[in-house]
């Protein structure tokens, strides 16, 4: 008899526990950004309309972001099912085995081969090229840059920029070309100048922002194929480089040397200058008449410029963001998380994506006239993806980043010459990776 | 008279140097957003509540211009703020004041290591132990709980509590409680109708950093929480529209904030004036 | 003459008040810190990667050795000295000139020193955040005060003289509030009669000030100093707000160095070694002020 008591217990216990289980909550950690909001909102309109889950977004600001990623992960907590994870710390998760690696449920459950594969190759692979994936592409992020429309069309601009340097005033293709046009904006005595950048040490603003500018002058952070770091990363051609990218500070307003993404919009919004690098994933901020409201429509976007090489092409690189979705191996909801990355991949679910003004994750979106048009900003977002590369993939990636960012940052700041600069990052980079065992 | 007037003008300046950056921060969130990063700054402006109004959902469609999406999170959040600051500040201070009258009317062995002990806590890098706690939190059941937090608070604000309670109470001269001994009453009963009595601009003065303390902390609230128990400040420094900073509505978000900590200290300014009164009986 | 039996009863009664009033607090603390404290210190000697390790191994002292004789860690340790030294002795004089000021009460004594409190009632993030924007070079408010007086323009956050400076102001502005109010009711609680003693004996202000009130307020002003180096030493949030440790490394503060190891890196078991490092040095110094304390009691 009382056996029989323990086992209804025992059974009771378990069913109340499955009941509680069935009670779907899925539960997503992400950062506070305009493209979370969208998919927030698109998940709460259709996602549980179709599915009956409800979705609960965990949204916290960047600077914290990391921080509570890492500490919910290490601790293999069930908090969350799914994090809009950067794609930096998918080596790290990966290898400690926190996302769940998703390759052949992908292969079997959606349209894989809709995906658009260079977004999905950086944000769900890892080891690269290793075929294996632990996430799907979520925000699709590249840094453009904003131009006043209203000055580059204005004629009597054009007239003195085409008399001051012998071509026309236009969006520039080349870095020499955006030299110029920098310069020629610059203008002090009227508290105007030619553009605001990312010459910051706070996150990985001045990486972000150079990396471009170094890969398209011809050097690299190693040699081709390999872990060697010196003559490669300081070769003439990356001293050249950073040499160009400090003096554009010459056309930045006095005092922007702590410049990032935020602060890019608000000199932009307020008239201080002329051209702003940004993500994609906050140009939302620039078109938005709430929040840039003299020049909201005054705003036009380009990729960022290259370098042109012997044959007369134009060599253009994109510095790599954005988030996937990963789903956590601790999740209590597995199905729920399946669901949903089933429905994100979902061609109905993109167009409306899209309608809202995130881009696409699948190709044939991506190239769609639908795309392109949607927002102001979007043309230069889909061109630069094919420019985009990654910086630094192995996990020592944050010991090589802080490297870059306190010797760029110095560089910019005017603390050391750019030749000072590069050989101290090489110096401490080859020293790195000596430790880790990828040189000898 | 000099001395009066060369005063009078040092408070002034003291007070515009502290006051200033405050005002801005109101000032901020009465401002319509092109004025907030108008150059010159502005000190005269047209206002507007509306970032009150999309901080308490009163004006939701407001916030969606600036890219926010579904309800602020504030006002559920303010409350718990208000639970978890205001019941870890209580104990820490009863816990503190109880510890700091024992260590300093009664000789307790080890007294000095115990002491430097209960400092010690207070010296560890938070970040480190971010983790550890976590892990001990999740064993306990106690994440995204209001008990883990105000434990937690409660148990950071004991070392300071500690000492600052004991500086005030070595400060009470112990004839006080000899004449209550010798009156008849036991120990326990000196010491709450005595001696706690007496103690009050220490234990007002205690609240004030304990309840600050508390309110504001950041970290271990982001990271041992993701709804139910999330205090105000990680969501006010999380207010972002699609320009970044928000600044407007959290200028409003930390003036709310900001409020019951004034009105609490201003308050409790009476007991800390007490002070003067209970100095001229000593010794 | 007590009898025994009295004696007696008041050493139980006095036993149970110190383990009733003393019990609690010990417990919670080695509840709550001990087994953190363990924790870390156990990592401390492995080379766990919280994110990114499946397996620990011992290492020995080895991230202890590697901590120190890394030569960046001195700088930064030497940044944050600098720091500490400026922050906290600018907060220790005005705090406690500001509560020489405010000892006698005037009419809106209680307005004036409820709001002079303010700046320490807001988080260090939101400090952090707004003191950026007034310290903007275009927009900021202090560079439009400076014009106005026709002065020039100060690039507060990255002229790599200055920044750190700007960090110690934001930091002063935030904390002399906690001095001023410590040493304020310190001051508060000095018996009147002695300064009127001391009246008859047509002492002078300065014999009053330093045989009465620097050695009635000491012990507590020294208090507040302590808890403010202790704090110090570990600030984070308002470099990581306002700087990132840039330009180049001029800001770069011991615990900026330290949450880069523990949440960019991951490198846990190293983070912690650094941390108790960190923790040796504040608990040395420390030790120092808590016998300047004791000396003062005397």
């Amino acid at each position: 008899m009382k056996r029989v008591l323990g086992i209804v217990l025992v059974l009771l216990v378990c069913l109340s526990g499955s009941v509680f289980a069935q009670e779907k909550v899925l539960s997503i950690l992400c950062g506070e950004y305009t493209p979370g909001h969208w998919i927030y909102e698109l998940a709460q309109q259709d996602f549980t309309a179709k599915t009956g889950i409800q979705v609960k977004f965990d949204f916290v600001a960047w600077a914290q972001y990391t921080d509570k990623i890492l500490v919910t992960l290490s601790a293999h907590d069930s908090s969350y099912d799914i994090i809009v994870g950067d794609s930096q710390l998918l080596g790290a998760a990966v290898s400690g085995g926190h996302y769940v690696e998703l390759t052949d449920w992908l292969k079997e459950n959606i349209a894989f081969d809709k995906l658009a594969p260079r977004p999905q190759k950086l944000y769900g692979e890892y080891p690269p090229d290793s075929g294996r994936y632990y996430g799907v592409s979520a925000v699709l992020d590249v840094p453009i840059i904003a131009y006043r429309k209203d000055l580059f069309e204005d004629p009597n601009e054009q007239a003195a920029f085409k008399a001051k340097y012998g071509y026309d005033l236009k969006v520039p293709e080349t870095w020499e070309e955006f030299r110029d046009i920098a310069e020629f904006f610059t203008r002090p005595e009227k508290n105007f100048y030619g553009l605001a950048y990312w010459p910051a040490k706070t996150f990985d603003a001045v990486t972000m922002g150079f990396q471009p500018v170094l890969w398209s002058f011809g050097a690299d952070y190693h040699a081709p194929g390999g872990y060697e770091v010196e003559g490669y990363l300081n070769s003439d051609a990356g001293v050249k480089a950073l040499e160009f990218y400090v003096g554009l500070m010459k056309f930045a307003p006095p005092g922007s040397e702590n410049y990032y993404w935020n602060e890019c919009t608000q000199a932009f919004s307020q008239g201080l200058v002329a051209m702003a690098f940004q993500w994609g994933s906050w140009a939302e901020g620039f078109v938005n008449p709430a929040t840039n409201p003299q020049y909201y429509d005054k705003v036009g976007f380009f990729p960022f410029p290259g370098k042109r090489a012997e044959d007369g092409t134009i060599r253009r690189f994109a510095s790599h963001g954005g988030q996937g979705l990963n789903v956590v191996t601790y999740s209590r909801n597995l199905d729920a998380a399946y669901e949903f990355i089933k429905w994100w991949c979902d061609e109905e679910t993109q167009k409306k994506y899209m309608a809202m003004g995130g881009v696409p994750i699948l190709t044939d979106l991506l190239n769609s006239p639908e795309f392109l048009n949607a927002k102001p900003y979007n043309k230069a977002m889909a061109e630069s993806f094919q420019y985009v590369k990654d910086f630094w993939t192995i996990p020592e990636y944050a010991a090589l980043l802080e490297v870059t960012q306190k010797y760029w940052s110095a560089a910019c700041a005017g603390m050391m010459s750019p030749k000072e600069a590069m050989d101290a990052v090489a110096r401490e980079h080859t020293a790195i990776l000596r430790e880790a065992g990828y040189l000898k | 008279m000099v001395w009066k007037m060369v005063k009078g003008i040092l408070i002034v300046l003291v007070l515009i140097f502290f006051l200033l950056p405050i005002y801005w921060i109101v000032a901020t969130s009465f401002k319509q957003w092109p004025d907030i990063f108008a150059i010159p700054p502005k000190f005269v402006f047209r206002g507007t509540f509306v970032h009150y109004l999309t901080l308490f959902n009163i004006r939701p469609e407001e916030a969606a211009k600036f890219g926010q999406v579904g309800k602020s999170l504030f006002p559920p959040r303010f409350l718990n703020s208000v639970v978890i600051a205001g019941i870890s500040t209580v104990l820490s201070v009863a816990l503190g004041t109880f510890s700091a009258y024992a260590f300093s009317r009664f000789r307790v062995r080890g007294e000095n290591d115990l002491l430097f002990f209960i400092l010690s806590t207070r010296m560890l890098p938070p970040i480190v132990v971010g983790i550890p706690f976590f892990v001990v939190y999740r064993a306990l059941g106690l994440i995204d709980t209001h008990i883990g937090l105000i434990l937690l608070y409660m148990t950071f604000n004991l070392s300071f509590s500690v000492w600052l309670m004991k500086g005030f109470m070595d400060e009470i001269p112990r004839e006080f409680e000899e004449a209550a001994l010798i009156d008849g009453y036991t120990r326990f009963e000196a010491f709450f109708k005595v001696i706690l009595p007496q103690a009050l601009s220490g234990i007002a003065a205690t609240a004030v950093f304990c309840l600050i303390a508390a309110w504001n902390e950041f970290f271990f609230a982001l990271i041992l929480t993701s709804e139910k128990a999330r205090t105000a400040p990680p969501s006010i420094a999380a207010i972002q529209g699609t320009s970044g900073i928000n600044w407007g509505q959290i200028a409003a978000g930390v003036t709310v904030f900001l409020l019951p900590v004034v009105v609490f200290t201003f308050f409790v300014r009476k007991y800390l004036a007490r002070g003067l009164t209970f100095g001229v009986i000593k010794r | 003459m007590k009898s025994g039996a009295q004696l007696y009863r008041k050493e139980i009664e006095e036993y149970r008040m110190k383990l009733f009033f003393i019990g609690p607090t010990i417990l919670v603390l080695i509840v709550m810190n001990v087994f953190p404290l363990i924790w870390s210190l156990g990592l401390s000697f492995t080379n766990y990667s919280s994110l990114v390790s499946r397996k620990i191994s011992f290492v020995g002292f080895a991230n202890y050795a590697k901590i120190l004789s890394d030569p960046f860690i001195w700088k930064y340790f030497q940044i944050t000295a600098r720091l500490v030294v400026v922050a906290v002795g600018v907060e220790f004089l005005l705090g406690f000139g500001l509560a020489l000021l405010l000892k006698e009460r005037f009419r809106g004594w209680g307005l004036v020193t409820t709001l002079m409190l303010i700046p320490m009632m807001l988080s260090p993030v939101v400090v952090g955040l707004f003191w950026t924007f007034i310290m903007d070079a275009n927009f900021g408010l202090l560079n439009f005060f400076l014009s106005f007086f026709g002065l020039r323009r100060v690039l507060w956050l990255t002229d790599p003289k200055i920044a750190l400076y700007s960090i110690a102001l934001v930091d002063i502005w935030m904390w002399t509030p906690f001095v001023m109010l410590i040493s304020l009711t310190g001051l508060l609680a000095i018996p009147q009669s002695l300064y009127e003693a001391a009246d008859i004996d047509m002492a002078s202000f300065w014999f009053k000030f330093r045989r009465i009130t620097l050695p009635l307020v000491s012990p507590l002003l020294i208090l507040a100093v302590l808890f403010r180096v202790i704090d110090a030493f570990k600030m984070f949030d308002l470099v990581f707000i306002m700087t990132g440790g840039g330009p180049g490394d001029v800001t770069e503060t011991i615990s900026m160095s330290l949450y880069r190891l523990a949440f960019n890196k991951f490198k846990t078991g190293e983070s912690c070694a650094m941390a108790y490092i960190i923790l040796i040095l504040i608990i040395a110094l420390s030790n120092l002020l808590v016998r300047w304390i004791r000396r003062t009691r005397v």
